[in-house]
């Protein structure tokens, strides 16, 4: 008996065991599968909006998967268990197409929206989807969290033009000129071209000054700055005649440090040797003072020194003003003499009546970081967040297109986005509460 | 169903290639004209569907300012009024910040930040941000 007990043992535990590493081959093949799943669609899976692009790699990744584990076992558990992401992704994909159409966009990929939204909605049952296998009609729609009732006062828009656009966001360099920076962008809006921003420089000392050092910049007034301008010179000075940013120097690669060689080569009265032994300095000069007649320069060097020079060269540049005669009544509104709320609500109606508004505000309340100092930017758009039902405005930085703000509930930064992905536009949104607290002034053209 | 499954491995990896490099045209305005050179540059796409450029010594971090291990920094005036934050923590890592435009046709034209080290290694400043925010200690 022992014996048939040990024979049988012998023959039956391989079966046993077969059966049992059997099952877990299945088990890990479809657990591998399933993470598989997971990792291809999680750069999709977290996105709140999704383009036709995402949905098709997301469906890609779904119909390998299908493909994958095939007549497996496994294979009915595995459906029900993406369940819940594929509904997700279909309600996802209705609220962008919602979106869409609203802004009058009516085909994505060459698809028709309208037809998709109602296939996905369930209101068109004959139609012949891509994605049918990972969002088909099987793919039900589930009650979800009602959405924050829209702010009918917080209409979504956006102001752009050829001049002041989402792609075309400036760079105020190493200077301290926001205020000119957020003036030029406000002309620049409402006359469709770009105004340049250095030329409104207007900070109540000479440029020499301040931009020596850190602590020697002076800030400035966004309306003054335009006021100034044009009663000292009557038009207004283009960007592609006194570029403020957008060139490449061969050294020096910050415009203050560029200015700070410049002056210091004139004060030690080396001018001439600079021009003739070191290419880079004459090559940033036309950089930065397109045209310059370099005998104007010298004779101006020799007589006053660095006395009011970049003045000098400015004006040089804007000799031949564009918007001649121009009137201009920017209006500004500032703290203490204005509550915070009068501010947001003057800001809000102008952004109603198709207008872009600059402000002046302490950065780090509007950011919630710890910074110091004060900044002007551009208001530029406003909008019902989508999924807090908060009031949100699109402030157009001068920093460049990156996201130096660290994002919360309260600001996100804006990214222009394409099929190929998305890029940073420099602009961020940012909630109506926290956009009052901050202000110190709007400045607006009437 | 075995082909099936080969052909939409292969077509998925095509669709999920996230880095990949090509030659553009650069564009920078000097005394009012256009100079356009011709360069490499690579571009990346995060797993958070960003795309950022780079050059290609610096795809896959290889170059030492992406190879390198991320600590604390602090940056004097980061956030203040005067310069852009990306330009001084370009700085702060030993480049040179860079304006300038590119494009694959010569019609649309791109203008970004780059932060420049040495003669072959560049990364967009906005990708050099994203990574840093989070180590940059604010001071006056």
């Amino acid at each position: 008996m022992k014996l048939l007990k040990n024979i049988l043992g012998f023959f039956l535990l391989p079966y046993f065991i077969f059966i049992l590493s059997s099952s877990q081959v299945r088990a890990d093949f479809c657990g591998d599968s399933l993470r598989e799943f997971y990792q291809d669609i999680d750069v999709v899976v977290n996105k709140s909006t999704l383009s036709f692009e995402d949905l098709r790699n997301f469906s890609l990744s779904y119909d390998i998967l299908i493909a994958k584990i095939g007549k497996n076992a496994c294979a009915q558990k595995l459906i029900e268990e993406t369940m819940p992401i594929r509904q997700s992704m279909k309600e996802r994909r209705i609220e962008t197409i919602r979106g869409h159409l609203k802004r009058g966009i009516k085909t994505e990929s060459g698809e028709d929206l309208s037809a998709e939204f109602d296939y996905l909605t369930g209101n068109l049952t004959k139609y012949n989807y891509e994605f049918a296998l990972a969002l088909g009609p099987d793919v039900k729609r589930v009650t979800k969290k009602i959405a924050p009732p829209k702010n009918e006062k917080c209409t979504d828009v956006i102001h752009q033009n050829e001049a002041l656009n989402l792609t075309n966001v400036r760079n105020q360099d190493s200077v301290g000129w926001c205020y000119a920076f957020a003036a030029a962008d406000l002309l620049s809006y409402q006359l469709k071209k770009k105004i340049s921003a250095v030329s409104l420089y207007d900070s109540g000392q000479d440029i020499e000054k301040d931009i020596k050092s850190r602590d020697s910049e002076n800030g400035g007034d966004i309306r003054q700055s335009i006021v100034n301008y044009i009663k000292k010179n009557n038009g207004l000075c283009l960007e592609e005649d006194l570029p403020s940013n957008d060139f490449k120097f061969c050294t020096d690669m910050q415009y203050g440090h560029f200015l700070n060689n410049f002056l210091k080569v004139i004060k030690e009265k080396r001018l001439d040797d600079e021009l003739a032994s070191n290419q880079c300095l004459g090559q940033n000069l036309k950089a930065a003072f397109p045209g310059l007649n370099f005998a104007q320069l010298k004779n101006y060097a020799d007589q006053n020194g660095t006395k009011r020079i970049i003045e000098y060269l400015y004006d040089l540049q804007c000799k031949k003003m564009s918007f001649q005669n121009i009137k201009m009544n920017p209006a500004s509104l500032t703290t203490p003499t204005h509550e915070q709320a009068a501010l947001l609500k003057k800001l809000d109606e102008q952004i109603s009546n198709g207008q872009v508004v600059a402000i002046g505000y302490k950065y780090h309340t509007l950011t919630g970081s710890n910074a110091e100092g004060d900044h002007a930017s551009v208001v530029v758009g406003r909008r019902s967040n989508p999924e807090t039902g908060a009031c949100q405005y699109l402030v157009r930085n001068t920093w460049g297109k990156n996201c130096d703000q660290r994002e919360s509930a309260d600001l996100t930064c804006h990214k222009n986005c394409t099929e190929k992905g998305c890029r940073f536009s420099g602009h961020f949104w940012v909630t109506d509460e926290r956009l009052k607290e901050s202000l110190l002034g709007v400045t607006y053209l009437r | 169903m075995i082909l099936t499954t080969i052909a939409l491995f292969l077509s998925s990896s095509l669709l999920r290639a996230s880095d990949s490099c090509q030659n553009y045209y650069v564009k920078i305005i000097f005394n009012k004209k256009e100079v356009i050179t011709k360069e490499v540059i690579c571009s990346h796409l995060t797993s958070d569907n960003m795309l950022f450029y780079l050059s290609k010594s610096c795809l896959k971090d290889q170059c030492d300012v992406l190879k390198q291990k991320k600590k604390p920094i602090e940056i004097p005036n980061y956030l203040a009024n005067f310069g852009s934050p990306g330009f001084k923590l370009c700085q702060e890592l030993g480049g040179l910040p860079q304006i300038y435009e590119f494009s694959v046709d010569q019609k649309n034209w791109e203008s970004t930040e780059r932060c420049l080290f040495g003669k072959n290694d560049f990364v967009e400043i906005s990708l050099l941000s994203k990574g840093w925010k989070s180590f940059i200690k604010v001071t006056k």
